[in-house]
């Protein structure tokens, strides 16, 4: 039974609890913040607390040369990216959903797993072969690897999309007339459509965002928007970062808070 | 076991013989891998009825729906949909109607446009379908609700739709793949009435699978009783129930008990030191299936006499479940009026009576 | 249909690992890549640092991304669960580059987080913050929360909080509940959660670069060093066949403890 000191030790837990899920979410928000305040700060040097404040950042940010070309650069890997990724996972899960092949699990685990292995060790294998077949500080060498880095969330999305639409569906359409093709477009097709709308996204941002690749395979001649911003804050700091992370965050928040609803859409 | 077709048996219950015959299916297997799942199934489905398919899991009764359907191909064997051969055809060339246990309604589309799907199929033009679309709605009571997507109904509204849909563009042939399972027990007998009305009003011919006996009873014109990949029995509710072709059919579907018996050479059966007679032509070991309701506490002049000691009684208001255990043949169970004497205290000795006219004489 | 997706994790993910084992065996000085590799000093100081680094973040990680999974599991109001959701996927979606510049900033001899402890009183002169192990730390922190909070959420949604009810209602209190039932209930995908952290820490390289400097060496950055700066790609190879291991070790070993689909699960 419940004792006095038990109730104030279960209170004391309560407020543990509570106070850890506070600094998590306190966390969690702060360095967001933190940027777009800096961003507005007219300042010569990036100083906290700013002493003037403006949009000066923003100006330097839209006329300066410097973030045009990497960020075309990374427009157009991230759509080549999508694209491929696509190309690529969506026949491969829609035949292992629907034949019930063998190894279908197999295939899927395989192509999700490189998730969780250390990228930098795989950044190293893809650097050996690219060198080997002369890929190495190529597009098309980033956007393999690019591909690859999004292929396992394309996959989990699709995936779990697929699951969720029950093979019934296809066989009611059928039944009442239409046939194996309508059926797989109006029924199936059609119900995958936020997931694979979802999926790209995905994989379109986390091309833009990518950058150990890029460090690994680019070479010196491709620098993309990530890269660029990697460097700058190595070797010595230009304001107008502040502005150019305010204007992505902004913008992937924006997309990938589309793409999760999307992807709910589907549940 | 006796191998029972739908010609050769009961064929006068629910109208004449000579009724015409929807689905006719002939000597139809299907095995997966070596296992049989369905041998040698004859079915006769006649034009109006409401036939179940009941048997236990694994009995085959939804491999055999599903292969009516289209969804699986069969191993040999004939189906003629009004006379023409189906086994060829896609599940969309049938024609036929179809209910799933989850509904399986487009939760892309609204409850009209569910309902409408199998008349846009068929090319007819926008007014018929929306006329014909909210007689559905009203004919299943949903006529309110036909903007609403599916994920915004109850599940018994979702399987009213499913039926609608299956419904409207009127089906020779209704399949209804355990269409309640997924449904509480208020809500199935309320629906069980539903279909039973609508199948009255639209007169279209169903097959209906379930495990349920009790659902099986409500709703169906006949009922062919499955037991590992073929017919059990095949006959109207009554005659399964009253009089069970198999011992199969008399434990699964009649709950009857199952008495050893022995046959002799005159049809008079000898059963625990009580012998009575009967128009049996089997000879020799038999087994006698006795319903709990036909055993009873006064003697009879003819029939079964059984000795035992009394296990339990339940009181089940205006009757009263006893069971009892009988030397050497195990638990049996008997309904007896509640309203007569209750001496029937557990380890009390009791001795029941069956008259010979409600026993039936199985195979053993 | 599958046939191009096989081609391309045969040849792009399955091949180059194995090329990466081949090499790091044959190129060089053969398996001696491996003994050079744990004589280098730098390298045995990078993979401790890698390993402990790693496990404080995912101690970090897991329990505040737990707490986190459990209280959105819980929240009832729809703007509490709104937030929430919206704090957690925040570092999902600022990008990698980007929060670490921001962390960066905040720990700044002239940064934020040197102002307040200034204000505050606790310290007279900046202290040094960035370029430490603490903001390499914190840093991958706050990258790894979401991941620890959805590879948790799955298995908390499965818990019947009626449960936890009972065991109050038989008399047990809060803390004997979370111990007696709520854990061993999650326990799963607490277990998930630590090994899908881990593993993708170790393999980290963004943050221990911006924010660790020279003074918090990962195994990522020495491989990077190797590879551009020493051009002694067989010893990279080795540094990152270890680093593999350790990943797929860690890994199999949380498979073997709770299954592979918890793991599966925690993915998303």
């Amino acid at each position: 039974m419940t004792t006095r000191t038990d109730r104030i030790l279960d209170g004391l837990f309560t407020w543990v609890g509570r106070l850890i899920v506070g600094i998590g979410a306190l966390f969690m928000a702060v360095p967001a913040l933190f940027i777009a305040m800096l961003s507005f700060s007219n300042d010569q040097h990036i100083a906290f607390p700013p002493k003037t404040w403006g949009v000066n950042r923003y100006v330097d940010l839209f006329t300066s040369d410097t973030w045009a070309a990497p960020i075309g650069l990374s427009l157009r890997l991230a759509a080549v990216t999508a694209v491929v990724a696509l190309l690529l996972v969506l026949p491969a899960i829609i035949g292992l959903k629907r034949s019930n092949l063998r190894g279908g699990g197999f295939i899927e685990g395989a192509s999700v797993a490189p998730m969780l292995f250390p990228v930098a060790a795989y950044a190293v294998g893809l650097y050996a072969v690219f060198a080997e077949v002369g890929l190495l500080a190529s597009f098309q060498g980033i956007v393999i690897s690019h591909v690859i880095h999004a292929v396992p969330m394309v996959v989990i999305i699709l995936s779990t999309a697929m699951d969720q639409i029950r093979p019934e569906l296809e066989l009611a359409a059928m039944t009442m007339g239409a046939s194996r093709g309508r059926a797989w477009l109006g029924v199936t097709l059609r119900l995958l459509t936020p997931a694979v709308a979802g999926a790209a996204i995905f994989a379109f941002v986390s091309s833009f965002d990518e950058a150990v690749f890029i460090t690994f395979l680019g070479g010196p001649g491709l620098v993309t928007l990530p890269k660029l911003i990697f460097d700058s804050v190595q070797f010595g700091v230009d304001p107008a970062i502040t502005a150019v992370a305010t204007v992505l965050m902004i913008v992937t928040s924006a997309l990938l808070f589309f793409a999760t609803r999307l992807r709910k859409d589907v549940r | 076991m006796t191998q029972v077709t739908a010609t050769s048996h009961g064929a006068d219950k629910t109208g004449g013989a000579q009724d015409s015959v929807t689905l006719r299916v002939r000597d139809l297997r299907k095995s997966f891998g070596g296992n049989e799942v369905l041998r040698g199934i004859d079915l006769d489905v006649r034009t109006g009825e409401f036939l179940t398919l009941l048997g236990p899991s694994g009995s085959g009764k939804t491999t055999l729906l599903r292969i009516i359907a289209g969804f699986e191909s069969h191993t040999s064997g004939e189906m003629l949909l009004r006379g023409r051969d189906i086994a060829g055809l896609s599940p969309s060339e049938r024609g036929l109607g179809m209910v799933f246990q989850q509904y399986a309604l487009f939760p892309h589309m609204t409850v009209a446009d569910n309902v409408a799907y199998g008349l846009r199929m068929r090319g007819w033009d926008r007014g018929k379908i929306g006329k014909r679309v909210s007689e559905m709605l009203e004919i299943v009571g949903l006529p309110h609700l036909s903007g609403r997507k599916p994920r915004q109904l109850s599940g018994g509204q979702q399987q009213r739709v499913a039926f609608a849909r299956a419904l409207a563009y009127a089906p020779q042939l209704l399949l209804m793949d355990e269409p309640l399972g997924a449904l509480d027990r208020s809500l199935r007998l309320q629906l069980e009435e539903e279909i039973k009305r609508v199948h009255r009003q639209m007169g279209t011919t169903v097959i209906y699978v379930t495990h349920d006996q009790e659902e099986a009873l409500v709703l169906s014109d006949r009922i062919a009783i499955m037991e590992e990949g073929r017919f059990a029995g095949l006959d109207t509710p009554t005659a399964l129930y009253q009089r069970p072709p198999s011992t199969f059919v008399a434990k699964f579907f009649a709950n009857a008990n199952l008495i050893p018996a022995t046959a002799s050479a005159d049809g008079s059966i000898e059963c625990r030191g009580s012998a009575f007679s009967t128009q049996t032509d089997l000879r020799g070991p038999v087994s006698l299936a006795v319903r709990p309701r036909s055993l009873r506490l006064e003697p009879v002049t003819n029939g079964l006499r059984l000795s035992g000691a009394v296990v339990e009684t339940l009181l089940l208001g205006d009757d009263r479940q006893v069971k009892f255990d009988v030397p050497g043949v195990g638990p049996m169970v008997a309904l007896v009026d509640a309203r007569q004497q209750s001496e029937l205290e557990p380890g009390a000795a009791v001795t029941l009576h069956a008259p010979a006219e409600e026993i039936t004489v199985l195979e053993a | 249909m599958a046939a191009p997706l096989v081609l391309a994790i045969l040849f792009l993910v399955i091949y180059p690992l194995f090329k990466l084992v081949y090499d790091s065996l044959t190129q060089g000085d053969g398996p001696g890549n491996y003994v050079e590799a744990f004589k280098s000093s730098a390298i045995r100081k990078a993979i401790l640092m890698t390993l402990a680094q790693s496990a404080a973040v995912t101690v970090l990680s897991v329990t505040l991304g737990s707490s986190l999974a459990w209280t959105l599991r819980r929240a009832t109001r729809r703007s509490v669960t709104a937030v929430l959701w919206a704090a957690v996927l925040l570092p999902f979606w600022m990008g990698l580059v980007v929060k670490n510049y921001a962390f960066a900033l905040l720990l700044a001899r002239e940064g934020a987080v040197n102002h307040f402890l200034q204000k505050l009183g606790l310290i007279d002169q900046p202290v040094q913050l960035l370029y430490t192990a603490f903001a390499v730390v914190l840093g991958m922190t706050y990258t790894m929360i979401p991941y620890a909070v959805l590879a948790a959420y799955p298995t908390m949604t499965m818990v019947d909080v009626e449960l936890l009810n009972a065991a109050q209602g038989m008399g047990a209190s809060k803390r004997k509940t979370f111990s007696t039932v709520l854990m061993p209930l999650i326990r799963p995908g607490i277990v998930a959660s630590t090994a899908i952290v881990f593993a993708i820490s170790i393999g980290f390289y963004v943050t221990p670069v911006l924010l660790g400097g020279a003074q918090t060496p990962f195994i990522a950055t020495v491989i990077s060093d190797d590879i551009f700066t020493f051009f002694n790609y067989p010893r990279a190879a080795a540094s990152s066949v270890i680093l593999l291991v350790i990943a797929i070790s860690v890994l199999g070993l949380a498979m073997k403890a709770v299954g592979l689909k918890a793991i599966r699960g925690g993915l998303g």
